[in-house]
């Protein structure tokens, strides 16, 4: 194989270790394809290292050959490539025990009441299922209802739905302004009055 | 690029199974490593074994070398555990005095290393140190300029353009054709 001048000064410019660009991946192919280019490569640094008063083994020279021929006889080493890791990276630990906490709380404050409420209750307001029926009402609970309060959602009396109905209407006008959404406009304005 | 940036590339190519790229560090650091080897085994035979050994150790252990520290630190290490291992082996002391890598490259370990081997290598060290520096001596002065500037301080081509009022490339050609001059008088005593 004939080397090109090319070729020479591109491993040249190894040694010096100022390849230029591109330079570097010609050099390794250059010398990768080139048996005399790999020699010349290292005599020049030999030479370097002669002129620098460097240690010099003649018999050394033949250490490369002699690597490169056990090498030859073993499977590439290959870097290990990174697996996809299964486990949450510790710097990710703390955000996620904190998501989780987080996400506790909120089932707990939005599902937790209706699980305390009993199984009975449906959902529905306890005050008017006791009064729906009085039977499962817990001991003594119906005592400590005053039947006026029970009543006064009963959409049959005329005053209460005339009230309901102003109360509603009264509630559109101020959520609308207010620009609140969700539970808080109705629940501060439709909120159950104690004193009728 | 720098002597490590340069070897941390090598590196990165013979991790990625690039078998020439490693190739090409034996051929950087085998004087190197022998020469080390040597302060601690006199037979050559010897030296060469060991130092083969270290170089197919760190091939092999190459998937693990992160670049913390430079090829030639790493590389000097293993070297030194391969001696000592080799000596325990042979139920010899192993050497105590480790010296620090850095230490010794900025040292370049001393003295010149003499072949120990033979009376014959020895001659053809002294001779081949000799062929160089009479080839230096032949060189035009821009030539012999260049490449002491490089070789022996160890400046870089703009360094050298300064200090030689000259374009770079014209640095790049002088210390090429140099390296020709002294390579052309220096082979036929290596493939003798």
């Amino acid at each position: 194989m004939t080397t090109s001048t090319s070729d020479q000064r591109h491993l040249a410019a190894l040694i010096d270790g100022e390849p230029g660009p591109g330079g570097f991946d010609e050099a390794i192919r250059a010398a990768g394809q080139d048996a005399a280019l790999r020699d010349r490569f290292e005599r020049g640094l030999l030479i370097g290292q002669i002129l620098r008063g460097e240690p010099m083994l003649s018999g050394a020279r033949a250490i490369s050959g002699r690597v490169a021929g056990t090498l030859s006889n073993e499977p590439v080493m290959l870097l290990r490539q990174r697996k996809p890791s299964s486990r949450v990276r510790p710097i990710n630990r703390p955000a996620a025990a904190l998501a989780l906490a987080a996400s506790l709380v909120a089932v707990a404050v939005l599902v937790g009441p209706s699980l305390l409420s009993g199984p009975g209750a449906g959902g529905a307001d306890p005050i008017l299922a006791d009064a729906a029926d009085g039977s499962q009402s817990v001991e003594g609970a119906s005592d400590a209802v005053e039947p006026s309060l029970v009543a006064q959602w009963s959409m049959g009396d005329p005053a209460d739905s005339t009230e309901l109905d102003a109360l509603l209407v009264d509630h559109r006008e101020r959520a609308s302004a207010s620009g609140l959404t969700g539970f808080i406009p109705y629940a501060a304005v439709v909120g159950q009055s104690g004193v009728r | 690029m720098s002597e490590r940036e340069i070897d941390q590339a090598l590196v990165e190519r013979a991790q990625a199974g690039d078998r020439r790229a490693f190739d090409l560090l034996v051929l950087k650091y085998q004087q190197k490593i022998a020469a080390l080897v040597g302060r601690y085994l006199r037979d050559s035979a010897e030296v060469l074994d060991v130092t083969q050994d270290a170089f197919l150790k760190a091939y092999r252990a190459l998937p693990g070398f992160r670049g913390e520290s430079a090829f030639y630190t790493w590389i000097y290490r293993i070297a030194i555990n391969t001696v000592k291992n080799h000596m325990v082996a042979q139920s010899r002391r192993p050497p105590g005095d480790d010296v620090d890598a850095e230490l010794a490259e900025q040292m370049d370990l001393g003295t010149p290393l003499r072949d120990s081997g033979t009376p014959e290598r020895e001659a053809l060290s002294d001779e081949i140190a000799g062929t160089v520096q009479a080839a230096l001596d032949a060189l035009p002065d821009d030539l012999r300029t260049a490449i002491m500037f490089r070789e022996i301080d160890g400046m870089s081509y703009e360094e050298i353009a300064t200090a030689m009022d000259c374009p770079i490339g014209t640095v790049r050609s002088r210390i090429f054709r140099a390296r020709e001059a002294i390579d052309k008088r220096l082979r036929p005593l290596l493939e003798g």
